[in-house]
């Protein structure tokens, strides 16, 4: 029973964790209809610069995590203006090209600059302790609750920004209609640049979770967590936030349980997210949780 | 017939002639060694998974990142079908092959064609739930199965030997195999591209909702670009095992898979000449560029060794290409006797513009 | 006269919003009819609802079979389904395949009854070589038709806006259409190339026995060309009738006629 219980709370924490990095996907998709792939580049660089902030110049670990997620942001921001604001009305094609070029000159940039030799991840006890609870049979370490009362709070912040402030509402706007958002006289690219800041400042938290749940850093460790989490953007409705959140515990929770359920099946635990993607496909191809139809003519 | 047509068909037939002497003087090892024959060998499959992606992408639009997983499908599946039964008893020493499996020995061209089939029926499996929508799913869609097959290889130890591989492959596939694969692959792009359900291939990548309003059937036709094109790559994917003697499941990564796109891109895509431009420029690059990541040094300046520093280069000259030059290499225009024969008349007329700009400056 | 294809009841709506309200709508045999209305009327939504864009939420769609008065349910079909039971359309704004040639385009208009397999075509089967002659042949004959089988190598996009209106408008019938949607087919054109489309309009339907429904704004156009007009405010028909009926009909004169934009 404990067991089962810990291994649940585990799977909470990394369907939080793929929920936060999904929504940056769903976001992105749904202003640029463009799958993001330099994300999941932009999550290993995140880790390399956690590696950097606080194994190498031994900064906290909240000071680290803080300047991570800067860090992330302006390599976010900066991807953004490099390769994908030029291409804006070219072909969408050449965008989703150009979205893989990143993706691969960051991570054969990694192997260059980080070399291909794997690191460890920073150890940080306090958020890897096990907490006792009750009488001492349910154990779940501190970082499963940090994970999941970080994702209420941001969620929270971010749910609070996009319905109450002017920035919010613009950029749900774009993302309903970006050609009438333009006309209306709202300012594209600053819309623009608050979903790439979004989105990656939530791709550098959900990879600090990630490295202290799997602590090893090398040039493609980023694409399996990235894959993923737009497979998890797509099961709640892409476009749709609260959907990205959902679709991401739906995912963590299935990849773990089932693991949990099954032993056996442990080596083939990256398949489940490709088998839940062909069938929600397959299925329900909005998603789980959309109400719109994008289907533009 | 016209004139012209007659022409062009002398030609092209001479150009495969003369091609087919050439391939037999490589062969024989008069103009290469060994080293230089397998990189030939490479160019011309890495041309034939260039010129199966551009059908799919190029063509008719839609996104794939699966040329390795299909590759790997069919590298997997032809070598699986020709090594001997003894050879697998040696391979599989840790585990077992299946009984199915282990005495299957093929002739290599059905192994090859096989292997083929097989790739275009798992693109079949992928293609009818992504077709089913608009929008850029197949992308994500190729990228996961490509990941699965991955996985699955390193998992499946009694059908694939795992993480070791297959070693041992016989060295069936010459230049003979490798240039009459392109040959044949170039002829039947041209005859997909000038026969209706090219037209409408091109209709899906221009307009998809038009495409559907005058009666093309997405799903069907999607399909068929798709399975075609896995189709390719399932045979490039066989060829290339037995070019490089051994294969295991980190040789079918997804950078494989963004090499192809890279040829494509660079050559240019939705051309014939491009992707073979491209593939050719990028497995020969791709050599030349060794020095980069053993070092090298200019005069007194010696660079150390970096390793990847040339796959750094790649990928920016993707970047390169996609932001600057989309129309890659080839810009956009197809390969034809008429633009090789007036060429003296647009070197002519060039070097006269230059003298005019020169008269006139 | 047997009807073609009757509209019943057909409800349309995007979330909260009704873009048509229990529609019904009925084309004769070789007859020209006319949807008109304010803009965001549901004109072209009804369009899109005809040819499977869009599934209703309730009402039918039904298309003669050609037997008797037997009706087809083709409510929810997808739209190369409609497209080869013989509905061909235009759009507003015109979607020529833009990188192919003019010659490409009315070819692919014909795709649709291509009966060749992909194995057949790309081995020059001598079966899809002549389905492919005859195709050619039908192409030129109907850019003839419009005056550019000059042109019928260059790209389609190089052509001047009316011609590529008239090409779009050639491509549908390229496939044999029972049935032909123009949507806006006057949109942008000055009185004369107006008058000049009536004209054509008038001889693609006798010519190639093929009934018509169109939206249109000009009602010059529509008063010349329309046997029988539908007029739609927000989502609901306010009135059905001969041209001269419509133009008396004080309904619609507040309605449309005379707050129209044209």
């Amino acid at each position: 029973m404990s067991t089962l219980f810990q291994q649940f709370t585990n799977a909470l924490a990394m369907g939080c964790l793929y929920g936060l990095v999904a929504i940056g996907y769903s976001m992105v998709y749904g202003i640029l209809q463009l799958i993001n792939f330099a994300n999941s580049s932009v999550f290993m660089f995140s880790m390399y610069f956690a590696f950097y902030s606080i194994s190498v110049f031994y900064l906290p670990w909240y000071f680290g995590l803080i300047v991570m997620i800067l860090l992330t942001i302006l390599l976010g921001i900066c991807i953004q203006r490099v390769a994908y604001q030029p291409l804006r009305s070219a072909p969408r094609i050449s965008l989703t090209i150009s979205a893989i070029g990143v993706a691969y000159l960051l991570e054969n940039l990694a192997t260059v600059v980080f070399t291909a030799v794997p690191k460890s991840f920073p150890e940080i006890p306090f958020l890897q302790e096990m907490i006792i609870l009750g009488n001492g049979e349910w154990r779940v370490q501190r970082l499963v609750i940090f994970v999941i009362v970080s994702m209420v709070i941001l969620i929270t912040a971010l749910l609070f920004f996009l319905d109450h402030t002017k920035m919010g509402i613009a950029t749900k706007a774009v993302s309903k209609d970006f050609e009438t958002s333009q006309l209306m006289g709202i300012n594209i690219n600053a819309v623009i640049r608050v979903t790439f800041v979004i989105g990656s400042g939530l791709t550098a938290f959900g990879a600090f979770m990630w490295g202290l749940k799997y602590p090893q850093i090398s040039p493609t460790v980023g694409s399996m967590p990235g894959t993923k989490c737009f497979i998890a953007a797509v099961i709640g409705g892409i476009g749709n936030i609260k959907g990205a959140v959902l679709g991401g515990i739906i995912l963590g929770l299935t990849e773990i349980m089932l693991v949990y359920f099954f032993p056996g099946l442990s080596g083939y635990r990256d398949i489940f997210a490709f088998i839940i993607l062909i069938l929600i496909l397959l299925f329900k191809p909005t998603g789980l949780f959309s109400t719109k139809i994008t289907d533009k003519a | 017939m016209s004139k012209k047509q007659r022409r062009n068909l002398a030609l092209t037939c001479t150009t495969i002639i003369l091609l087919f002497v050439f391939f037999h003087f490589l062969q024989n090892g008069l103009i290469l060694d060994n080293y230089g024959i397998r990189i030939f060998n490479l160019c011309l499959i890495y041309s034939l998974v260039g010129l199966s992606l551009n059908l799919i992408q190029g063509y008719t639009g839609q996104f794939s990142l699966g040329s390795a997983g299909f590759m790997a499908i069919g590298a997997y599946a032809t070598t699986l079908l020709t090594l001997t039964p003894e050879v697998k008893e040696t391979l599989f020493y840790l585990d077992p092959i299946v009984p199915w499996l282990a005495n299957i020995h093929l002739p290599f061209l059905a192994a090859l064609l096989l292997g083929g089939i097989l790739t275009a029926f798992s693109a079949f499996l992928i293609g009818i739930p992504v077709f089913r929508l608009k929008g850029d799913y197949l992308s994500v869609a190729t990228l996961g199965f490509s990941e699965i097959i991955r996985i699955l290889l390193v998992n499946l130890q009694k059908i694939s030997n795992g993480t070791t591989g297959l070693k041992n492959i016989p060295d069936t596939a010459n230049i003979w195999w490798t240039g009459t694969a392109l040959i044949l692959a170039i002829v039947f792009m041209i005859r997909i591209f000038r026969s209706s359900y090219g037209r409408a291939f091109k209709a899906i990548r221009n307009d998809e909702f038009a495409a559907e309003a005058i009666g093309i059937s997405l799903m069907r036709h999607k399909l068929l670009a798709f399975c075609s094109s896995a189709f390719m790559a399932g045979i490039a994917g066989g060829l290339m095992a037995s070019v490089v003697g051994a294969i295991n499941p980190n040789l079918f990564r997804q950078s494989l898979s963004n090499d192809i796109l890279l040829i494509i891109v660079l050559g240019g895509t939705g051309t014939i000449t491009g992707s073979i431009l491209g593939g050719f420029i990028f497995v020969i690059a791709k050599e030349a560029l060794r020095f980069l990541d053993n070092g090298f040094s200019i005069g007194a300046i010696t660079f150390p060794a970096i390793a990847g520093l040339r796959m750094v280069f790649f990928s920016l000259l993707l970047m390169v290409v996609v932001l600057f030059f989309q129309k890659g290499l080839a810009g956009g225009k197809e390969f034809s006797w008429e633009r090789i024969i007036n060429l003296p008349k647009r070197v002519k007329k060039f070097i006269q513009r230059l003298h005019r700009g020169d008269a006139n400056g | 006269m047997a009807s073609i294809l009757k509209l019943q009841n057909i409800k349309m709506q995007f979330g909260g919003v009704t873009a048509i309200n229990d529609l019904n709508l009925s084309i004769d045999e070789n007859q020209i009819v006319a949807v008109i209305g304010p803009n965001g009327a549901g004109k072209t939504t009804a369009f899109n609802v005809i040819t499977g864009i869009y599934e209703p939420t309730a009402g039918h769609v039904l298309y003669s079979t050609g037997y008797d008065s037997e009706f087809l349910d083709i409510t929810g079909y997808r739209p190369d389904k409609i497209a080869k039971l013989g509905i061909a359309r235009t759009f507003q704004n015109i979607r020529l395949f833009a990188e192919q040639t003019v010659l490409d385009n009315i070819l692919l208009g014909q795709h649709v009854h291509l009966k060749s397999s992909f194995l057949e075509a790309i081995s020059y089967f001598p079966h899809y070589c002549q389905e492919e002659r005859k195709m050619r042949e039908y192409a030129m004959e109907l850019l003839d038709e419009i005056g550019i089988a000059d042109y019928a190598n260059t790209d389609a996009v190089s052509l001047p806006y009316g011609i590529q209106r008239k090409l779009e408008i050639v491509r549908a019938l390229a496939s044999h259409p029972k049935l032909l949607l123009l949507d806006e087919p006057a949109a942008g054109m000055n009185p004369q190339e107006t008058n000049e489309l009536a004209d054509f309009i008038r001889d693609i339907k006798s010519k190639h026995k093929v009934s018509i429904l169109l939206i249109e704004h000009h009602m010059d156009l529509i008063m010349e060309i329309a046997e029988n007009i539908y007029v739609l405010d927000f989502g609901k028909l306010i009135a059905e009738g001969e041209p001269e009926m419509i133009q008396n009909n004080p309904a619609v004169i507040s309605a449309y006629l005379g707050v129209g934009d044209d």
